[in-house]
């Protein structure tokens, strides 16, 4: 028998239940079943139904489970196969939220806003189905109200229900991951070796909590087994394929092996690669809309949305946590409101069936820019409403046109280590981030973008204040002193505290691991390590654009 | 396109099933059937194909929640939020749980109500699985005449789904409704629909035509054909099998069918039962020590037995014909009162308890039939199960003065049909995967009943096939005076109303036919099988029965 299982840490004292899940389902389950969290209860009573694991003893403790809809059905097929009539007519006339109403709260959850309410949705709708990807979901959902530990509260739970099923493992993974807790990751991949489970995704835990670690051959050393042909034939391990790709890149880099890090990162963006996604739709887009011949339209009337943008990687993130923590600023991340604009006059150009539209047409458009951010606002007492997507630069051209008194905040940082830095990175596929898949593509986004902002904007235009990564990395208060002042708000000590605030907010970029982190971790610049990598003729434009910032190249 | 039979008129509309979905739906979108109206708008909104001008519409049919959270999604995701919050706040005006009203329909039996019922989890969900369960349940419940407008309007909503052709074909064919089963894969393929489907049931109307050689050539291109999807295939594979073998068998080719039938039985069926576990089960149960019961009150309640293939469905629709008679076909009662007893016999118990327990497992048996009793002019109740012969031992301690009606065919044409049948899967049915597996089964049955009821006994009616399908009357009178009943004229319209009822043993086709299609009986052209070892068995009951063994040749 296997020896008693310790649990350390608090925050994984669910996975107690592994203590008894070598004895097989019927023990597992019947003792998982009397646990204090009705989801992992209901979890087990499904698990026991499905296993025809019920004994006639368990009925009566079996029928208040019965609420929830998911036991409800199973029990009823159970009784029905039983042969017990009476028991599945007394389930059969049981009251009990049904998915419908799981369903409707989900929605108004959704339209609201509410993503504590979001979570609990989600979660009744695993009540009501018994299906674990609704418990994924809401570990998402919790993460945007309580960070990563509201989320591994979450995805702790379909590990426990399903313990021989590894899909609910990769939601775990990505919680530990991305909020880079080490302790955490060994002491889950300890839990599962000490009980002979998920051996190979165990690995993968521990190989990354060495990486966080900084013991960078320890994780290599644990991944020699993963090769990529073992990950490929094991469908349990296929979804980590990109994760160990990094996890390789990263270690390599770690150990100063640069050129091996990057055919480890250029391997990375081979896996990562959306087959679905057109690079060349993100320069189609902009030159489209840069065209399009909007009529001079009215000033606009508000004047509380500052736009941030830049390009990705360059402390966008970091400065957008900084200013959410002034109690009169709010911030929105990568969110669709340009879009929905975007799209309105997409629809009356298509309804039209040509682009000569009425300005009336444009300004209900940008009408509906500021509803939809509107829409968005949850921070009592915020004047200010900071809009944060870098990689809208590129449309200067048309944001002049639709925007005309639009205020900027536009974060510069070294040409370079911007380009490595996108290509080093996972983002989530859409036709901009396609572009990171290598150094000379990401330098020839890079270069459009740069040249279509600065076709409208110079480094001493009054709508754009001008925030240097390095200033906001080593003179911190300084900086922001300076971005306050442009936003003509007072300082506040809060903006001191933004790392601590970070930790609490979901992951919507991958910078967040590193703002988490706070100032201490310097500035970041490795492109010196992969000078090779920008020798090509395709990244000559950036060593154009660095002088222009007056960054060092040599 | 010629003009379609009248129940087939609606699938005209699959003439513009190539047109983009907008224009293929139009005209069900104000349909007065709800499936049909719902069902399209559903495909709109799936296929994102809703026009601006149509959101009022699908706002105000929100209140099918099939719509309300495909509408849902489709406003959200083009950042109507407005209308997407109108769609949330719609209260549904269909039964709040259409889960919980198929529980109860199950519970009463009610194929009416079932079928309500996945009418409503249709319009709540808009799931193709509720059109195909509503289709087997109305088939089931009333035979296939109102079942082919469900399937039709299945095949409407989903004209490019091969699952839904299948339904629509399946019906006909297993209807032998061979002239419109031709009129459907003709519009199929002048729709250019379905190639692989129609080809399959293509071969069934060539050799319901009387062309096996035709139906060899469809289904040897279908052969070499893709098939679209694995259910797809997997669904007509065991007909294509049938098929050949009852086209090769319809040439003459006795050995060479003989094989087609062994591929048909070969089919994987899943994991394979021991065939040793049925008899384990039997004999466990006839061992039983029953102390002496009180006499069974329920004279009135007979059962129906003999082995499968000897005729018993003719029988029990003929029976089931007459107004004092409720047939009720193989139900679970044995079943039921074995589960109880599994669980309710105790070791050590006195015998006032034993006697207890076995008086409640004769109530369960008798529960089980009458919980399906909805006739309201029968006093007799008869219930059918060919294979319950091998209860005999068990059934004669629990139910000692319980009297049979016992069919008899030739024991070579029984074990013949057996083997050539494709039965659903269960413990039994299983030995009829090989031709030696079904004489085993047929000689362990006979010698458990013979074993227990001699051909004399007052408690058994035996009767032949032969001479119930030569002398009807007089074998019906004969049977009608055993249960002492009178004779009635409706038992001459068996035939008729079998068409109306649904198809729950692989009998049905033929007694369809009525009595026109004689005594069946094909074990001489198959007499290579009759001469091997294996068939010895057989013949000591054929002489039993005093049936002929001599081959064609002596």
């Amino acid at each position: 028998m296997a020896p008693p299982l310790s649990i350390k840490s608090d925050l994984l004292r669910p996975l107690a239940s592994f203590g008894v899940v070598a004895q097989g389902a019927a023990v597992y389950y019947r003792e998982l079943r009397n646990s204090k969290d009705p989801i992992i209860a209901a979890g087990a009573w499904c698990n026991l139904l499905d296993g025809r694991l019920v004994s006639p003893a368990m009925a009566d403790e079996l029928l208040p489970f019965c609420r929830f809809a998911a036991v409800r059905a199973r029990a009823f097929r159970h009784f029905q196969t039983m042969y017990e009539h009476e028991s599945a007519t007394r389930i059969a006339n049981m009251g009990g939220a049904s998915r419908e109403d799981a369903e409707r709260a989900a929605m108004l959850a959704e339209l609201g806003g509410d993503a504590a309410a979001a979570a609990l949705a989600a979660g009744d709708l695993f009540l009501a189905s018994g299906d674990l990807s609704h418990l994924e979901t809401a570990s998402q959902k919790a993460e945007a109200v309580a960070g990563w530990r509201g989320a591994l509260e979450w995805a702790l739970r379909p590990v426990v229900i399903a313990p021989l099923n590894p899909l609910p493992l990769q939601r775990l993974y990505v919680v530990l991951e991305s909020s880079g807790q080490a302790d955490l990751l060994d002491e889950v991949a300890s839990i599962f070796l000490s009980r002979n489970l998920h051996l190979p995704i165990a690995q993968i835990f521990a190989a990354t909590a060495a990486l966080t670690r900084g013991d960078a051959a320890s994780c290599l050393a644990k991944l020699k087994p993963l090769d990529d042909a073992k990950v490929m034939a094991n469908k349990a391990l296929v979804p980590y394929l990109g994760h160990i790709r990094s996890l390789r890149a990263q270690a390599e880099e770690k150990l100063k092996h640069y050129q091996a890090a990057y055919a480890g990162y250029l391997a990375l963006n081979a896996a990562d690669r959306a087959a679905d996604v057109n690079p060349e739709d993100f320069f189609r887009g902009i030159v489209a809309r840069g065209r399009l011949a909007v009529p001079a339209l009215p000033p606009e009337r508000r004047h509380d949305v500052v736009q941030m943008l830049g390009f990705p990687r360059s402390g966008t993130t970091l400065l957008e946590n900084a200013l959410n923590a002034h109690p009169m600023i709010e911030t929105f991340e990568e969110i669709s409101a340009l879009n929905v604009a975007i799209d309105r006059i997409e629809r009356a150009i298509m309804g039209k069936g040509n682009a000569d539209l009425p300005a009336e047409a444009y300004l209900e458009a940008r009408a509906r820019y500021y509803s939809e951010i509107d829409l968005l606002r949850r921070k009592a007492g915020a004047s200010l409403l900071i809009d944060k997507m870098p990689i809208r630069s590129a449309d200067a051209t048309f944001l002049g046109k639709l925007f005309p008194n639009w205020l900027y905040i536009f974060s510069i940082r070294h040409p370079y280590d911007v380009v490595l830095s996108c290509f080093k990175q996972r983002f989530l596929p859409n036709p901009a981030m396609e572009n990171f898949r290598s150094i000379d593509q990401a330098a020839r986004a890079y270069d459009f973008t740069l040249t279509e902002w600065f076709k409208h904007h110079s480094m001493d235009d009054a709508k754009v204040h001008y925030v240097r990564y390095d200033d906001l990395v080593t003179d911190f208060e300084p900086a922001m002193r300076g971005v306050l002042g442009y936003l003509e708000l007072d300082w506040n000590n809060s903006v001191l505290d933004f790392s601590k605030s970070a930790e609490n907010r979901a992951a919507v970029t991958p910078s967040y691991h590193k703002v988490r982190q706070g100032l201490s971790i310097g500035v970041q610049t490795q492109w010196r390590n992969y000078r090779f990598a920008f020798e090509s003729e395709a990244t000559k434009p950036l060593k154009n654009w660095a002088e222009f910032f007056g960054y060092p190249t040599e | 396109m010629s003009s379609l039979s009248p129940a087939l008129a609606e699938l005209a509309i699959l003439s513009s099933a190539r047109l983009a979905a907008s224009d293929y739906y139009a005209p069900l979108l104000d349909s007065d059937d709800d499936v049909l109206k719902i069902g399209a708008w559903c495909a709109l909104l799936d296929r994102e194909q809703v026009k601006v001008e149509q959101y009022r519409r699908v706002v105000q049919l929100a209140a099918y929640g099939a719509v309300q959270r495909r509408a849902f999604r489709f406003f959200q995701s083009n950042w109507e939020h407005d209308l997407a919050a109108e769609v949330a706040a719609k209260v549904t005006t269909l039964p709040s749980s259409a889960r919980a009203l198929t529980m109860r329909a199950e519970l009463a039996f009610d194929d009416i109500a079932a079928i309500e019922a996945q009418r409503y989890r249709f319009l709540a969900t808009g799931r193709f699985d509720a059109l195909v369960t509503m289709v087997n349940r109305q088939e089931i419940a009333a035979g296939w005449r109102p079942a082919l407008p469900l399937a039709i309007k299945a095949l409407i909503l989903n004209p490019h789904d091969p699952i839904a052709a299948s339904l629509v074909l399946d019906l006909l064919y297993q209807a032998r409704e061979t002239a419109m089963l031709h009129e459907v894969i003709d519009l199929l393929k002048q729709a250019g629909l379905h190639p692989y489907v129609t080809l399959a049931y293509a071969a069934a109307v060539n050799l319901a035509q009387g062309n096996p050689r035709a139906a060899i050539k469809a289904l040897a291109q279908l052969d070499a054909m893709r098939p679209p999807r694995p259910d797809v295939f997997a669904r007509l594979q065991p007909l294509a099998l049938q098929l050949n073998a009852e086209a090769i068998e319809a040439l003459g080719d006795y050995p060479r069918a003989y094989n087609a039938y062994v591929a048909l039985n070969r089919l994987d069926h899943g994991k394979l039962v021991s065939l040793d576990d049925f008899r384990d089960v039997i004999l466990a149960a006839a061992a039983r020590v029953v102390p002496a019961l009180l006499p069974d009150a329920n004279s009135n309640h007979l059962v129906m037995t003999g082995f499968p293939r000897s005729g018993t469905t003719l029988l029990e629709n003929a029976l089931a014909a007459h107004p004092r008679i409720e047939t009720f076909e193989e139900i679970p009662a044995t079943a039921s009162m074995e589960m109880y007893l599994h669980s309710a016999l105790r070791q050590g118990a006195s015998e006032a308890q034993t006697v207890t327990t076995y008086l409640n497992a004769r109530e369960r048996y008798y529960d089980e039939e009458m919980r399906r009793h909805r006739k309201p002019s029968a006093t007799i109740f008869i219930d059918k199960l060919p294979m319950r012969s091998a209860e005999a031992g068990s059934m004669a301690k629990l139910f000692p003065d319980k009297r049979y009606i016992f069919s008899i065919r030739h024991p070579f044409d029984v074990v013949l049909s057996c083997f050539k049948q494709n039965f659903g899967r269960n413990i039994a049915m299983e030995h009829f995967r090989s031709f030696e597996g079904a004489v085993k089964l047929y000689d362990f049955t006979m010698r458990q009943w013979f074993g227990v009821y001699g051909l004399d006994d007052p408690r058994v009616h035996y009767l032949r096939y032969d001479a119930l399908v030569t002398e009807f009357e007089t074998s019906m009178r004969a049977t009608l005076e055993f249960l002492g009943l009178a004779w009635d004229n409706n038992v001459f319209n068996f035939a008729s109303a079998a068409n109306d009822r649904g198809v729950k043993t692989p009998s049905y086709q033929k007694v369809r036919q009525g009595l026109g299609l004689g005594v069946q009986t094909q074990w001489r052209n198959y007499e290579f099988l009759f001469q091997s070892d294996a068939a010895r068995p057989l013949y000591h009951w054929a002489e039993f029965f005093g049936y002929p063994t001599e081959p064609r040749s002596s």
